[in-house]
């Protein structure tokens, strides 16, 4: 569903992202993981097309990102780490406005299904600046869910929200990847997305440390921190270890 | 343009006219936007007032001239700043990610900014009115005038990025050559207008053959600003639209993405309109010594606390200082140069105004106080202190400096003059100068509580309104125009009872009443200050 092909993306001569390659098939939910300044929001952003790459090419359900990127952006939807929504909008108006956006056909069911599982339904009039950080979370998620992306990505989506927010958020998500769709999810709360994703990617200043299913890196690592080796723990000895990169076979 | 665009236009514009309804269902925001109403109001009346009574109408070449040359001069400015296309954040993550073109981008950032042209079009020109032979022209020219700016200002922006992956250093060197040339420009003008006049010179330097070439574009523009007529008035704003649509035009049709450039520039402009807003420039870790404020009790520790943030970074100074040259240029300066052909007469009332004139001003721009703290408004609340000693304490600061720097300010003009002053009305002045200053910090905090603004990455309407400023300044004024007329008025009852002093003693008493009265505002507006409305986090 998600193809990067030798991702390349410099910054005024500094190398954010170095040739990155990996695929997220629809069904997975990819952790993507590593310290401040390892690259995770410039291979989001360039994943849904925002930041051009220096070279590389990115495609979303075959659609090439530069190339043909109404048809790629179509099938993706981006939640980024500030909810930035319009102040003069309601719940509601923001919701209408990405169903034009995105051509969405009779959206009205859909909203409301999507305000409850959201806890939303009674700030459906509310505007965007009555609402506190993490209401405004959940409706940057209600409105990228909207028009039911094939690609889902999700930079630092937890920061503002509360248990019950996470938790129904990853119910949202588990539902979305097992019907199908492709999830990228970058977060420094390891602990929190553990449980949550079945592979994960682990960048260090723009290089891949890792690529793998939640089996094989618990595997990988296991001889050199133990079976008990939780992901907080192979993150530390990846990351500053800085150990060579390890992609795990297919 | 994607229905969603449009919508987003549309509800846009009907949102900011619901925030203003919610606004004026408290009886705060009722009165508040209500007085904002009456003083525009007055302006508008006092323009056309003034234009039913001036018997010297402009000649249509001067003011074709005129608005041509600072039509140029605004649009070189906006060429030279391009960095390119602002979007709010929230455009950013909602459209940027979005099966939505380059060029529908575009169109929606004009159109979406389309209002807010048109009422900083209608204020421009209600100000220029009296410069146009027909008001309607100055008011129409306005908003075309300010669109074409906003629409080169993108173009330009638009060709910069072209040309910086292929010759970054040119375009670096555009800007300083601009200035040096726009500098040039200035002194010529001036050199020149001393001779033949300021509507000559601009008429001449516009007939040179490189700014007549420049300003071919903006001739159109000129020229519907000095019709004289309905039917060139017409015909000439046509061809004004047609310079915007071709302009525009340009704009879209350049293969340029925009878009990286635009997220680097719009999260920091956020960015640097909050750090002026928080912190006022890059602080350093020097050591300040500040003293105690024990006077003030249990204030002190807050009003400290401003001193050390001014200390360790001084940039609000920068503001302190323009407002101390802008406030001599209009009352010494201007005065005189009207005046010139006489022999100067001794400074005596010229100085008050400047005193006053410098803390209406002054205390906009030093914004060590409840504007600074905005975002600090719960922690505030959570203090041991009561909200008049919170108010004294934001207050005092900022009211100090205000009163050390015009009280410097006045031995500066008093210098430049030779000591050619009313010694009376200097001591006045000096006297003055701390109550005023108080007074005008007070009311300015009274002010920004009651109509609170602070800079959100969703992009509030109250910051792009540009009357603003001009409203809260116009408010000030006439507060304290009321404060002197008191004052006056006081001292007929006092001189009459105890003779001059008794006079003196009254008008000084009304003034530290009014003292009190706007630290009272200051605090009741705290106490009411609504954190779940005017600060939701």
């Amino acid at each position: 569903m998600i193809d990067v092909q030798q991702l390349r993306k410099v910054y005024d001569g500094r190398v954010a992202v170095a040739d990155l390659s990996f695929q997220v098939k629809g069904g997975e939910i990819l952790g993507l993981v590593g310290p401040n300044g390892a690259g995770k929001t410039t291979t989001l952003r360039a994943i849904c097309g925002i930041h051009p790459p220096t070279s590389g090419h990115v495609s979303i359900g075959g659609f090439d990102v530069e190339r043909q990127a109404m048809e790629a952006k179509r099938r993706l939807a981006l939640i980024p780490d500030e909810p930035h929504l319009f102040a003069s909008l309601t719940v509601w108006e923001h919701l209408d406005f990405t169903a034009r956006v995105y051509g969405v056909r009779d959206w009205h069911p859909a909203a409301e299904r999507l305000l409850a599982e959201l806890e939303l339904a009674d700030r459906r009039d509310s505007m965007a600046d009555e609402l506190s950080r993490g209401m405004r979370q959940k409706v940057a998620v209600a409105c990228a869910l909207l028009h039911d992306p094939a690609a889902l990505l999700l930079d630092e989506p937890l920061t503002g929200l509360d248990p019950r927010g996470i938790r129904t958020l990853y119910d949202t998500l588990r539902r979305r990847a097992a019907a199908g769709a492709a999830v990228v999810l970058s977060s420094h709360l390891l602990g929190q997305i553990e449980g949550l994703c079945t592979s994960f990617l682990i960048l260090r200043q723009g290089q891949l440390l890792f690529h793998g299913s939640r089996d094989e890196l618990r595997e990988r690592y296991a001889g050199e921190l133990g079976p008990g080796a939780t992901l907080e723990d192979i993150f530390f000895h990846v990351t500053e270890g800085y150990a060579p990169a390890a992609q795990a076979p297919e | 343009m994607n229905p969603g665009l449009r919508y987003l236009a549309r509800a846009g514009f009907r949102g900011v006219l619901r925030r203003t309804g919610r606004r004026m269902r408290t009886a705060r925001g009722f009165l508040t936007t209500v007085l904002g109403l009456l003083l525009m109001i007055a302006l508008v009346g006092s323009q056309v007032v003034a234009l039913v009574l001036d018997d010297s109408p402009t000649s249509p070449g001067d003011a074709a001239a005129g608005f041509t040359l600072v039509l140029m001069a605004l649009t070189g400015w906006a060429v030279v700043n391009s960095e390119a296309p602002f979007f709010w954040p929230a455009e950013v993550q909602h459209l940027f990610a979005a099966p939505i073109g380059r060029r529908e981008l575009l169109v929606y950032q004009l159109a979406s900014r389309a209002w807010l042209q048109l009422l900083s079009g209608l204020w421009v020109g209600t100000i220029g009115m009296r410069s146009a032979p027909r008001p309607l022209a100055a008011l129409s020219t306005a908003i075309l005038a300010i669109t074409f700016i906003n629409v080169a200002g993108l173009l330009a922006a638009l060709v910069k990025m072209a040309v910086v992956q292929r010759a970054p250093a040119a375009v670096k060197a555009i800007k300083p050559a601009m200035y040096g040339a726009a500098a040039v420009l200035a002194v010529l003008l001036y050199a020149r207008a001393r001779v033949v006049g300021l509507g000559d010179a601009m008429g001449e330097v516009l007939a040179s053959a490189p700014l007549r070439a420049l300003s071919l574009p903006l001739q159109p523009f000129g020229r519907a600003f000095a019709a004289e007529g309905l039917v060139p008035l017409v015909l000439w704003s046509a061809a004004s639209a047609g310079v915007i649509a071709v302009t525009f035009g340009a704009a879209v049709l350049l293969p340029v993405d925009f878009r990286e450039a635009s997220l680097s520039l719009s999260a920091r402009k956020v960015a640097q309109w909050q750090r002026v807003r928080g912190r006022g420039g890059p602080a350093t870790h020097r050591r300040i010594p500040v003293p105690s404020f024990g006077f003030l009790g249990t204030a002190a520790p807050l009003a400290r606390r401003h001193v050390y943030e001014l200390g360790r970074a001084p940039r609000p100074l920068l503001g302190l200082a323009f407002s101390a040259g802008l406030a001599f240029f209009y009352s010494i300066v201007l005065p005189w140069t009207s005046d010139y052909a006489s022999t100067p007469r001794p400074l005596g009332v010229a100085l008050v105004v400047m005193v006053a004139v410098f803390a209406v001003l002054g205390s906009g721009s030093l914004n060590l106080d409840f504007r600074r703290d905005a975002e600090r408004i719960a922690f505030l609340r959570s203090l041991p202190l009561g909200p008049r000693a919170v108010a004294v304490a934001q207050v005092f600061t900022p009211a100090a400096i205000l009163t050390v720097a015009s009280l410097l300010l006045l031995a500066g003009t008093a210098l430049s003059v030779r000591w050619h002053v009313r010694p009376m009305m200097l001591l006045l002045a000096m006297l003055l100068a701390g109550p005023i200053s108080w007074i005008c910090v007070g009311l300015e905090n009274w002010l920004f509580l009651l109509f609170p603004t602070r800079v959100t990455p969703a992009g509030t309407e109250q910051n792009s309104f540009s009357g603003r400023l001009f409203l809260k300044t116009l408010t000030k004024l006439m507060l304290l125009f009321v404060v002197v007329g008191l004052a006056l008025l006081a001292a007929v009852p006092g001189r009459m009872v105890a003779g001059r002093a008794g006079g003196v003693a009254t008008s000084v008493l009304v003034v530290l009443a009014a003292c009190w009265a706007a630290t009272s505002l200051v605090a009741r507006a705290f106490r009411s200050f609504d954190l779940a409305v005017d600060n939701p986090d």
